[in-house]
């Protein structure tokens, strides 16, 4: 498989804060890969590095490369709007908009103008994120009506109507029930035939569940990465290990 | 993987000139504020300046005449007259008058007020309060004045028989409705602000409400308390139509509160309707506005610098 | 010595409430007065009526339409201006620069700025430089523009209103959550386009308090509009744009400081008096719950 993401030499802080400090690797198609670290580690920064969300902060600022599918994404004539629609983000805490479970899906297509085929494409997306057969015969409901496993459900739906190439997921199920959190697992595991996938996640279990690879940082550092049933198994650094195994968190 | 997609990526310039556009629109409005005030300076200014530079001008009237006592000690306000007077004395002193009034009556109120709607006051009467005050901020000042001209004077002179029915007291007293709201407004904001662990820290050691209110809570809030009066002084010195209507517009040169006076707004006020553009008359009557307009300035200045003083101050003890 | 620790604290806590209950009275002793002289006399016939006999008797129907001209121009200038300048403050802006810096500066200032500084500023800014360089560029010298009007009266009314509707709506756009924000960004939406499907469409009642607040302001302000373009007795009601117009305010004014028989006018000045205030006060009270319950919104999210 080809890497769609590469990361070469990539550093990023906050003011005179570092945050991340020179990461290398790469996301391959088609796979789910796992970023697992304490908390602090730099996780989400990264993750909002790759769509230049970080941008948002003013004092944020980066050094060496990021390519996605070969085109470096912080060339100054790349269209942020459409990295973003490419690299499609689901946030740690379910944001649902106001107004009704339709319109948060359409957002897409009140921003981009693309109306081609809502209905289906609103079936297709619903589908994917298992919410279809809850919400089907309440379209026209305002989304806060919806429980916390389903409004992050729907976020997903949102974000697929992007029809985007990568997803990433900022720690998805926290705060979520096992029921829900299971079938967002089951959601992602189907999606990525389709697309690939990132997923930021403190719960190492979830890491062992359902990625493919892994990505262990810790204090801003890449400390190891590879295939998850070598990261947990037969981890090459010790702090692989140490993390993984739970002896600190 | 469809190799063509990589040139989406990269920019289409159509979409960024909409961008631009409306950044520079709303940019342009933010501007125009700036540049509202600019202009109000220049061109109020701009007609106040032939009373520095023009020789014609000063022929009939010049700063130093304004500002110096009059030779004969009778110094008079009479711009339409043979002999145009152009004393600022009078106006002053009316100004004085009438705000000290106003302030005397506002101040004491409005701050005891804003220290029972913020201290000592259930929610429920907070929430009845507060509104009261905004409603009576929204009075215009043409009803306030006429209230005064019709009602307040009627009543003063049957109890008290004043010699001039429209006085210094007649006028404070509308005076003082258009000032307390604004005074109790920023008081109480910055009683507000005052940490609720001052409160509880002052209770702990054993003080009631009432003393920690008068000695924990409202020596922390001086500095906002302090603004208030500032921006309620500047309020009272600029105030127009109450003044115009209730002060009996007579230019005397009395510090008796219960004689009929001028205030610097009501001068310009009253006179501007009849006055020949560009006479020195016209000249004076934008000099005084300016004045007003430098002197409002600084003291909303001085309120916000210390309504800062306050935040830093409170901000540091969290 | 408890018992006389007790008695000051009780005493000044009286005190601070008795304060609170006198403004209340003074603001209560007002309303009644005037709707207690000016009620009767109300009539259908007063309002859409135009005045006759020297303003003794009739209505003061062009008052009412002139202030509703004169705030409905200054509305069209002020909110698009006003909500533009708070959304650069807010969403475009970088926080803490020089700009923003100096814009909240104006605006803090242009609020205490005299009213009658500000007719002042129409007389000098907007009848004599723009409206006297309109009559040499535009109609060759006759005097169109450069002498007192509604257009100019309505725009000496949107400085003044400005600051209350900037800080309206930056006060609605703060309320807006930053997730949102990010949620769009997320989805590829630029700038613009947050601010106008997601912010502004939240911020619209905020927007809408500021709005009322102005008008209430625009209707009851009488300086700024004397010399630009208030009148006291016109046989017409403005059409274009240079005419002059009655109202409310400067129609009080004038017949109170003015009027030869006072007791003659007195019904129809404690009437008009009414409806100002009945106008002014109506707006303000819906601002005042429109905004309290926006605030019980938030407050419970």
């Amino acid at each position: 498989m080809s890497a769609i993401l590469e990361v070469q030499n990539f550093s990023a802080r906050y003011g005179n804060q570092k945050a991340l400090r020179d990461i290398s690797l790469e996301v391959h198609e088609h796979e789910i890969f796992g970023i697992i670290g304490p908390a602090g580690s730099g996780k989400t920064s990264f993750l909002r590095s790759l769509n230049r969300l970080n941008e948002l902060i003013p004092n944020f600022r980066v050094d060496g490369n990021i390519r996605f599918q070969g085109v470096d994404i912080f060339r100054p004539d790349v269209d942020l709007s459409l990295l973003r629609r490419r690299l499609g983000m689901v946030f740690a805490v379910p944001v649902p908009l106001p107004g009704s479970i339709e319109e948060n899906l359409l957002l897409g297509s009140r921003l981009h103008g693309r109306n081609m085929d809502a209905p289906a494409l609103i079936g297709k997306t619903l589908r994917a994120a298992y919410l279809w057969d809850e919400v089907k015969d309440r379209l026209q409901q305002s989304a806060f009506a919806l429980s916390g496993g389903q409004q992050q459900r729907l976020c997903l739906a949102r974000t697929l109507m992007l029809e985007p190439d990568v997803l990433l997921l900022d720690e998805p199920c926290s705060g979520l029930d096992p029921i829900s959190t299971a079938k967002i697992e089951e959601a992602l595991i189907e999606l990525k035939r389709e697309l690939t996938i990132i997923l930021v996640t403190n719960n190492v279990m979830q890491a062992s569940r359902i990625a493919d690879r892994t990505a262990l940082f810790l204090q801003g550092r890449l400390i190891e990465c590879g295939g998850t049933q070598q990261v947990f198994i037969n981890p090459k650094e010790k702090e692989t290990y140490e993390y993984v195994s739970g002896r600190f968190g | 993987m469809d190799p063509q997609r990589n040139e989406g990526l990269l920019l289409k310039r159509g979409r960024r000139r909409g961008e631009t556009l409306m950044e520079t629109v709303v940019r342009g409005s933010a501007l125009v504020v700036i540049a509202a005030l600019v202009l109000i300076f220049i061109f109020v200014g701009k007609e106040a300046l032939p009373l520095l530079t023009s020789a014609e001008v000063n022929r009939e009237v010049t700063l130093e005449t304004m500002v110096r006592p009059q030779a004969n000690g009778q110094s008079m306000w009479q711009p339409v007259s043979e002999k145009p007077r152009y004393s600022l004395a009078p106006l002053l002193i009316g100004t004085l008058k009438v705000t000290l009034v106003a302030l005397l009556i506002a101040i004491p109120l409005a701050i005891l007020a804003a220290i029972f709607a913020s201290e000592f006051a259930p929610q429920q009467l907070r929430e009845i309060v507060k509104p009261v005050l905004e409603l009576l901020a929204g009075i215009p000042s043409v009803v306030i004045g006429f209230f005064a001209l019709m009602v307040v004077a009627t009543w003063l002179q049957d109890a008290f028989g004043f010699r001039f029915r429209l006085n210094a007291i007649t006028a404070g007293i509308g005076l003082s409705l258009a000032v307390i709201p604004i005074v109790f407004t920023v008081a109480e904001d910055a009683l507000s602000a005052v940490p609720q662990a001052f409160r509880d820290g002052s209770l702990a050691l054993g003080a009631n409400p009432w003393q920690t209110a008068w000695r924990v809570v409202l020596p922390a809030a001086m500095p906002g308390v302090f603004a208030a009066c500032v921006l309620g002084f500047g309020r009272a010195i600029g105030e127009t139509m109450i003044v115009l209507m209730a002060s009996g517009n007579a230019a005397m040169m009395s510090f008796d509160p219960t004689e009929s006076f001028r205030s610097f707004s009501a001068t310009i006020a009253a006179e501007l309707g009849e006055v020949v553009y560009g006479s020195p008359h016209y000249h004076v009557l934008f000099f005084i506005g300016a004045f007003l307009f430098v002197m409002t300035f600084l003291l909303n200045l001085a309120g916000h610098w210390y309504v800062g003083r306050l935040r830093a101050r409170l901000g540091g003890n969290a | 010595m408890k018992l006389w620790i007790k008695f000051i604290g009780f005493g000044f806590r009286t005190l601070t409430g008795l304060a609170c209950l006198i403004i209340v009275a003074m603001l209560a002793i007002i309303l009644g007065n005037i709707a207690i002289h000016g009620g009767p006399r109300l009539s259908w016939e007063f309002i859409s009526a135009m005045p006759r006999a020297g303003m003794t008797q009739g209505g003061i129907f062009p008052a009412i339409f002139g202030t509703a001209a004169l705030v409905l121009l200054m509305t069209v200038a002020v909110v698009p201006l006003g909500v533009a300048a708070a959304v650069y403050l807010h969403e475009y802006a970088r926080q803490g620069s020089q700009v923003v810096h100096l814009v909240r500066l104006a605006l803090a200032n242009l609020a205490g700025v005299p009213a009658i500084v500000f007719g002042l500023f129409g007389l000098g800014f907007f009848i004599k430089f723009v409206g006297g360089g309109m009559d040499r560029v535009f109609y060759g010298g006759t005097l169109a523009f450069g002498q007192p009007c509604i257009l100019w009266a309505a725009l000496t009314l949107t400085v003044l209103t400005l600051p209350t509707v900037v800080v309206a709506t930056e006060e609605a756009l703060r309320a807006v959550p930053t997730s949102y924000r990010e949620v769009a960004y997320a989805a590829g939406a630029t700038r613009w386009q947050v601010v106008r499907h997601v912010v502004l469409p939240q911020s619209v009642s905020g927007i809408l308090t500021g709005t009322i607040l102005a008008v209430s302001r625009g209707a009851g302000e009488v300086a700024p509009i004397m010399f630009t373009g208030a009148a006291y007795y016109l046989p017409y009601l403005p059409k274009k744009l240079n005419d002059q117009f009655m109202e409310l305010g400067y129609h009080v004014y004038v017949m109170t400081t003015q009027s030869p028989d006072i007791e003659a006018t007195k019904p129809i000045l404690y009437a008009t008096v009414f409806v100002l205030l009945v106008l002014t006060f109506a707006l303000n009270i819906v601002a005042v719950l429109v905004r309290s319950q926006i605030r019980r919104r938030l407050r419970t999210a």
